[in-house]
């Protein structure tokens, strides 16, 4: 709960903040924390993108929307960076982004980019929001005090579940703080993670792939995304050689080549 | 507003023969941050197409997936567009995200705008990495005229390993008194194949193989693991039942649960 008396003072130190910012910004950046002498975490052997498969969606702090309109427009490029609160807060302020991944995904690590001065300040989250707008945590990861560099939660093995009717969203949580000299920045948030075929089914749709096949999986995986209708009736012919032909059309209709008139 | 509209009217008639003169005439770049990319910035008509998941791939940011750097008084929509109301004398920026996978080359970027003056608007796409250090991959600015997109390229930007490091677009608007307006940025990409290793998985796909570095993108994608110790057998028949391990795998087919 927030009192009348403390959102008049809210208020004006907001104000004060304002102007400070308006006319002085350099100053701030000034008083920024000096780089960490050791990181905390990543830099070194972190994994990478590959094909369609592994993939590192990373989200930058501009699309990121705060909960409270009066820190939107707080994103420094040029000299900080990123996003920040420019006051002290007597609660917590969250930024919120849009996370776009396939179902079957396995999410695999989630990093935040920020530079802070004060223990376990910036949190970031990955939540799931059903269509009754019950919300679950699947991952976070805060930072610990230090200078720019990107802090991981990982290994991870989240399963991104059928995204019907679900969404998920990243947050970033800044903790209260009371001194307006502390700057939290965050500057982007990533997310690792890795497409999966899907489990096999429990009965089989080709006579000559029953479900004991070492290829079941695959062969009903590529039948239920439409890739292949079979190579007759209830049949995939899984033996039989490949033609050049037959693979341009697997291919072609797997890769979804369509180019314009 | 109408002024504005009137504004651009005749510069959209004036447009191709001032871009033509520009292109003459400047074909350094006016922008002060290196390495700039080379003019001329025009009209393409004859833009490379989509095609699937490895040929040209148009991602299309909207200027309202935009956000600005500080100032209250810039976050304005007009004719579906971002501009400044209040430019006079300071600087207005604006910037998007940018995901794009590691190993894509970035070929064409275009921004949909309109400006009062030569090179009022400018565009700029930045690397960070974890310690906050940024690197230009490419900036230009942008000729008057009325509605129109301007490209830059072909520009053969490649995107380096992605983790840690994050893309950013940025549209700046130096001090005016006009309203300057810009409605999208699109960046044309493809994806490319790793180049190949130093030294070869499978005895029988050695480094002088024709097929050496497809294989070996293969194997280190988990796609394949080889036909038996060491071995990838690049001559054997490929049956349908193992293609379909080959396709499942690549394209991660996972269907709702």
């Amino acid at each position: 709960m927030v009192t009348r008396s403390g959102m008049v003072k809210r208020r004006l130190l907001r104000a004060v903040a304002c102007a400070a910012v308006l006319v002085a910004p350099a100053a701030r950046f000034l008083a920024q924390p000096a780089a960490a002498s050791a990181p905390v975490s990543g830099g070194t052997a972190r994994p990478k993108e590959f094909g369609l498969r592994d993939r590192i969606t990373v989200i930058s702090a501009t699309s990121f929307i705060p909960s409270n309109r009066y820190y939107n427009t707080f994103y420094y490029f040029s000299a900080s960076f990123g996003r920040f609160v420019p006051f002290d807060i007597v609660d917590p302020v969250s930024y919120y982004a849009a996370l776009d991944i396939p179902a079957g995904a396995i999410i695999d690590s989630i990093g935040i980019n920020s530079t802070t001065d004060q223990d376990q300040v910036l949190t970031a989250r990955i939540l799931q929001r059903d269509y009754q707008a019950n919300v679950e945590t699947l991952a976070s990861v805060t930072s610990t005090v230090h200078g720019w560099t990107t802090d991981y939660s990982d290994p991870l093995s989240i399963s991104v579940a059928d995204q019907l009717d679900k969404e998920l969203v990243l947050q970033v949580e800044q903790a209260a703080s009371s001194n307006f000299s502390h700057d939290e920045y965050f500057a982007w948030v990533e997310v690792q993670w890795h497409r999966t075929v899907s489990p096999p089914p429990a009965t089989a749709t080709f006579n000559d792939v029953p479900t004991t096949h070492p290829f079941f999986q695959f062969v009903e995986a590529l039948k239920a995304s439409g890739i292949t209708g079979g190579c007759g009736v209830a049949t995939y012919c899984p033996d039989s050689p490949l033609t050049r032909g037959q693979m341009a059309v697997f291919l072609a209709k797997a890769l979804g080549l369509h180019w314009a008139n | 507003m109408s002024r504005n509209r009137r504004w651009g009217t005749v510069a959209n008639l004036e447009a191709g023969v001032l871009i033509a003169v520009l292109n003459l005439v400047r074909p350094g770049g006016v922008a002060a941050e290196s390495p700039t990319v080379a003019f001329p910035l025009s009209r393409i008509r004859t833009l490379p197409k989509e095609f699937g998941v490895q040929d040209e791939t148009r991602t299309v940011i909207s200027a309202l997936a935009f956000n600005m750097q500080s100032y209250f008084d810039y976050d304005t929509l007009g004719n579906l567009a971002r501009y400044c109301t209040n430019c006079q004398s300071l600087v207005s920026e604006y910037y998007a995200t940018l995901d794009l996978p590691a190993g894509a080359v970035i070929d064409y970027i275009g921004v949909n705008n309109t400006t009062s003056s030569d090179g009022v608007l400018g565009f700029a796409l930045y690397q960070r990495d974890r310690n906050a250090a940024k690197n230009v991959l490419a900036n230009f600015s942008f000729p008057a005229h009325g509605w129109d997109t301007d490209f830059a390229g072909p520009l053969a930007i490649l995107v380096p390993n992605h983790s840690d490091k994050e893309l950013v677009l940025n549209v700046e608007q130096a001090a005016s008194p006009d309203f300057q307006y810009f409605a999208w940025v699109e960046i044309w990409w493809h994806r490319t194949v790793s180049p190949p290793p130093a030294t070869a998985s499978f005895g029988d796909v050695p480094t002088g193989h024709p097929f050496f570095q497809f294989i070996e993108a293969l194997r280190a994608s988990g796609i394949t693991a080889g036909c038996g110790v060491a071995k990838y057998c690049p001559d054997s028949p490929l049956t349908r039942g193992q293609m379909a391990v080959f396709l499942a795998k690549a394209l991660g087919l996972h269907y709702p649960f």
